[in-house]
């Protein structure tokens, strides 16, 4: 049973100011209404005025999918009746949008893949509604229209995922693009929504609409899969829906027949003129994109194919990892991509979080073994945990003489140092390991070797600590 | 006249105002201290404007329109908001949900319409010069049935920022006055570009009207005289472009075969846009709430339903039958095709003429209740929708009487050439007026 | 186009508008109106039974779409206008030609610069249901 899904990704474009006004964009921390004006308003006889800097940023999102640019494209209302908006109509683009015929290629479920972008049209947000009244049933709305005009892209692909996981690659893909041609801002809450379409071979097509997170993506579609999947081996059909994915529960659920009824009646903008805009196209130089940053890491810094996918799959990943590269691009890329992203992601943290100066400060006291890796990872915690708490934090340096986890010294002529002390101590307690060890049981160093960290609360480095113990031991002490 | 205030409290007995601003404020410049009447659909910072629809009642906008701010910086006094056909959707101000206009002509007959408040305050001398919109005949309509001079400029070139819509792409807001100097003159206060208003025309008007139109060349369309034409409204008419042969043009007669489906290709098209237009009156950021506790969908329909008058809302569901999937090419794309033609037609002509001359209305004005059956009244549009459908100028100067009721002499010219449409109706008003 | 004297013309124009047949097709309707045939049909028909013809279901569905309301009782005078102004519209079966106006202006823009916002009062004061700031509206779900 093949599983066949084709997306529609709404992004808000980055610009300062909204589609068709000049109010500013940067609403998210104002109160409601206060980035609103007779244009986003709605109010009689506003006109709108369209914002270039929005069609420069849609064109390079065109060119970087390689996507032709029609002569002309056209903005058209999208009729309905909803309090989000002012209007009563979107303005949108319908039957001549501004590119057409693209692809993005990707990392997919059996190597590298290609899929086919169908349209990149332009729109505006509406406003956002807030529910009162209990979830059940509201008893009426809080409208805001901060949101109402910001421009958005609509990227719509053909149906060439083929499971959910390739779905979430392929927006993962999408998502660094935006991000590296400086149009876009996936931090900034509820600047990407997702409508999915999926079926199995050979079965209706069923619409999840307004996902509002990459994770949720696939989680919705995993979800319909599975609920597609048990339909048909029960013998039932699948009927051609529209589909709400309910974030908080992780299911699905059917929204009434009547959304698909709707009859939105476009017709050309008659305030707005037509775009012509195909010759912009050669003008627009293109920024390094994720494929060629991701050779380049290869290149430049030696980097393995996993490590600099990983690094480069997110912009800011890519600058911070560049930024703290520096003498030692390996430990670099180790250090950012199996330490850094994991503790992250626990915290449930941003990279753009960490100042690159504190990261690098901790890379070169573990490079210059002042500190263990151990207590390296350890220092990072309690760095991160200081970011997330405060905004910012000590100097790793201050961190390391704080906890008081400086790697000790083990090369004292006289065997007084901390590493030999604490080695004798262990082996003066464990007589039974030392007596396993000395039949021939190699792995009681093992033991011993943890013994030994512990003593040292893991200051000790561990090829010092081997080497002590193997001549302690040796010496038959 | 410096800066001051002037008392507006005119006898308004045709109830051609909605309501009136007293004292009024003015300003310096070339209008400073001139009584400004201004139809309701245009916005007015501070002063209630309705559209004379309920659904807009109480409503007052926090912006002025762009040819209130030019009013304003020229020192007009802005005086009142005038009645209209609801949202501009009729040709007698009959439509006006705060009651009809009367014709100061003959109180038994309509104004027309839309702008029939303002044609109505300008032809009772209650104020020299008036702001009318037009987007099938709204400003030359009721000039003529008052006997007044109003002028529906190029499509651009007066800035449509804070009209109310009803047909964006067929309204134009233009001057009215009792002849052809002052019309002339509020023009060259309102137009220019407007970076607010996408299809604005970056086109100043600053003309001073001249009566010299020897040579040039009157096309007159036989359709213009076809039936339906009141032959005594003809024969005046008529004897108008006489005047204007004797001035020095030349006539030409010649055909405009899109007249045909002019009138349809109009209806269709700003129904159309309407019934998108309208859609933003859900009670919710202005105007007469709608009920909260109710649901959405039930709440909106019905606070449409007492909003709206009768023939809005056939508009409103025409448009939206016009433009639903099924119905769209056989009526919304065909009309587009159909407007294409009609500017085709006068791209042909103004090849051969400078303007083209006809009467503005078909008859003289109405009896009150004589235009209920809408199609009737959809029909009498039919001379001054062209203009419309083609963006280009046109002008209606009274020319004389029928059984004592004016009529209007329409001259329509080429795609920005407001200049020479005003040259030849005054012109025409020098000459019958010596 | 033709040219001559006025006198020749004015008689021409005369005798224009005194012959019925003249090229003024754009009154068919109006014509057909007069005849009264269109409110012949008796109201039970469906849209089947009489080709091209508006049923009172159909105005309600069409009301619907708009979402507007209608009175039971003004369904017939809607049903009865929308026949008479549809036929009329019929005319534009015979045009011919395409859509695309060749002449507009295209490329109209404005930079990405802020321009001030409404201040809070002038947003909130035409509402008449408001809390916090938000507009209140009626409950969508
Ligand atoms: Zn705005």
């Amino acid at each position: 049973m093949n599983v066949i899904v084709g997306l529609e990704i709404h992004c808000q474009l980055d610009t300062k100011t909204k589609l068709f006004c000049g109010c500013s964009t940067d609403y998210r921390t104002d109160g409601p209404n206060t980035h609103v004006c007779p244009v986003c308003l709605g109010l009689p006889g506003s006109l709108p005025v369209l914002n270039r800097k929005a069609v420069e940023y849609a064109l390079r999102v065109a060119k970087a999918l390689h996507c032709t640019v029609p002569e002309e494209s056209v903005f058209a209302r999208k009729n309905y009746f909803y309090p989000d908006l002012d209007k009563g109509f979107q303005i949108t683009q319908y039957d001549k949008p501004l590119a057409v015929s693209g692809y993005l290629d990707i990392e997919g479920d059996e190597g590298e893949k290609r899929v086919r972008i169908t349209r990149v049209h332009m729109e505006e947000d509406p406003g956002r509604l807030v529910h009162k009244g209990g979830t059940d049933r509201p008893r009426y709305s809080l409208v805001d229209y901060n949101r109402a005009g910001i421009p958005l892209i609509e990227i719509v692909t053909e149906p060439d995922l083929r499971s959910p996981k390739e779905a979430r690659r392929f927006l993962n893909k999408l998502r660094a693009t935006l991000e590296y041609l400086g149009v876009f801002d996936s931090e900034k809450e509820g600047s990407l929504r997702v409508d999915a379409n999926i079926s199995i071979e050979g079965s209706e097509r069923v619409e999840i609409k307004n996902i509002t997170s990459y994770k949720g993506v696939e989680k919705a579609l995993t979800f319909e899969v599975t609920r597609q999947k048990n339909a048909l081996r029960r013998g039932q059909k699948i009927v051609r829906e529209t589909r709400h994915f309910v974030e908080a529960r992780g299911v699905t659920t059917s929204a009434r027949s009547k959304e698909m009824e709707q009859d939105y009646r476009y017709f050309p903008e008659p305030d707005l003129c037509p775009l012509r805009v195909a010759d912009w196209v050669d003008g627009i130089v293109l920024p390094e994109l994720p494929d060629a940053r991701r050779q380049r890491f290869m290149d430049q810094y030696g980097l393995s194919l996993i490590h600099a996918r990983t690094l480069t799959g997110d912009l800011r990943l890519a600058e911070f990892y560049e930024k703290v590269a520096g003498t030692d691009p390996a430990l670099a890329a180790t250090w950012v991509a199996d330490t850094l992203l994991g503790e992250l992601n626990y915290r449930d943290m941003s990279i753009s979080s960490v100042p690159p100066d504190v990261f690098s400060g901790l890379l070169s006291l573990v490079r210059a073994r002042v500190i263990t890796d151990r207590n390296g990872v350890d220092v990072l915690r309690v760095l991160l945990d200081e970011l997330k708490e405060k905004g910012t934090c000590e100097s790793p340096e201050a961190c390391v003489e704080r906890l008081g986890l400086r790697a000790l010294p083990a090369d004292s002529a006289g065997g007084d140092d901390p590493v030999t002390k604490a080695a004798r101590e262990a082996l003066a307690e464990n007589p039974r390991a030392v007596e396993d060890y000395q039949n021939g049981r190699k792995e009681a160093l093992n033991f011993l070797v943890g013994q030994v960290m512990r003593k040292t609360r893991g200051c000790a480095k561990p090829a010092d600590v081997n080497r002590v113990l193997v001549s302690l031991l040796g010496k038959g002490a | 006249m410096a800066e001051g205030t002037l008392t507006f409290s005119p006898d308004d007995r045709y109830n051609a105002f909605l309501r009136t601003v007293s004292p009024a404020r003015y300003g310096e410049g070339r209008l400073s201290g001139v009584p400004v009447a201004v139809k309701d659909n245009i916005s007015t910072a501070g002063i209630e404007t309705t559209c004379g629809s309920r659904i807009l009642s109480g409503y007052v906008p926090p912006y002025d329109a762009t040819v209130i701010t030019l009013l304003k910086k020229a020192g007009a006094a802005i005086v009142g908001k005038t009645n209209m056909d609801e949202f501009g959707m009729g040709s007698t101000t009959e439509n006006s949900a705060f009651g009809p206009t009367k014709n100061p002509r003959d109180e038994t007959r309509v104004p027309g319409g839309s702008s029939g408040g303002s044609a109505a305050a300008v032809a009772a001398g209650l104020v020299p010069l008036a702001l009318g919109t037009d987007t099938g005949g709204s400003i030359r309509c009721p000039a003529a049935f008052c006997g007044i001079v109003g002028l529906k400029p190029t499509y651009g070139r007066v800035s449509r920022y804070g009209l109310v819509a009803y047909a964006n792409s067929l309204e134009q807001i233009g001057p009215m006055a009792a002849d052809v100097a002052h019309v002339s003159l509020l023009m060259s206060v309102i137009a220019g570009h407007d970076p607010k208003d996408s299809t604005s025309l970056d086109a100043p008007y600053a003309h001073t009207p001249s009566p010299d139109i020897r040579g040039t060349r009157i096309g007159v369309p036989e359709e213009f005289f076809g039936e339906g034409v009141d032959p005594r409204v003809a024969s005046v008419v008529w004897d108008a472009i006489s005047l204007l042969e004797r001035k020095g043009a030349e006539i030409v007669t010649c055909r405009m075969p899109s007249m045909a489906y002019a009138l349809a290709a109009y209806y269709v098209t700003c129904m159309s846009e309407a019934s998108s237009n309208l859609a933003r009156y859900d009670g919710v950021r202005y105007g007469p709430p709608a009920d909260v506790r109710k649901p959405w969908h039930e709440a909106f329909q019905e606070r449409r339903r007492e909003g709206f008058g009768l023939e809005v809302r056939r508009r409103i569901m025409i448009g939206t039958f016009s433009l639903s999937s099924g119905y769209y090419g056989k009526y919304y794309a065909k009309a587009q095709a159909a407007r294409q033609n009609v500017r085709k037609d006068f791209r042909r002509l103004f090849a051969e003429v400078d303007v083209i001359a006809g009467p503005t209305m078909p008859t003289v004005a109405f009896r009150f209740g004589e235009k209920s059956d809408p199609l009737s009244m959809y029909l009498s549009d039919i001379l001054t929708v062209p203009a419309n459908l083609a963006g280009i100028p046109a002008i209606s100067v009274p020319c004389g009487k029928v059984e004592g009721l004016p009529v209007g002499l329409q001259i329509m010219g080429r795609w920005l050439e407001d200049e020479r449409v005003i040259d030849v109706a005054y012109a025409y008003e020098q000459g019958a007026n010596p | 186009m033709q040219n001559g004297k006025i006198g020749a013309r004015l008689k021409r124009i005369i005798r224009l508008h005194e012959l019925p047949s003249c090229p003024a097709s754009w009154h068919n309707g109006y014509k057909r109106q007069r005849g009264g045939y269109l409110f012949s049909y008796a109201s039970g028909h469906s849209r089947k039974d009489v080709e091209g013809m508006i049923t009172e279901r159909d105005v309600e569905h069409i009301g619907m779409l708009a979402d507007i309301a209608i009175l039971r009782e003004e369904l017939g005078e809607f049903t009865a206008s929308f026949n008479r102004i549809l036929e009329y519209f019929d005319i534009l079966d015979q045009v011919t030609g395409d859509e695309t106006d060749e002449d507009v202006a295209v490329n109209v823009f404005r930079e990405d610069e802020v321009v001030p916002s409404l201040p809070p009062d002038d947003v909130l004061s035409n509402a008449k249901e408001t809390e916090d700031g938000f507009f209140r509206a009626p409950r969508v779900m």
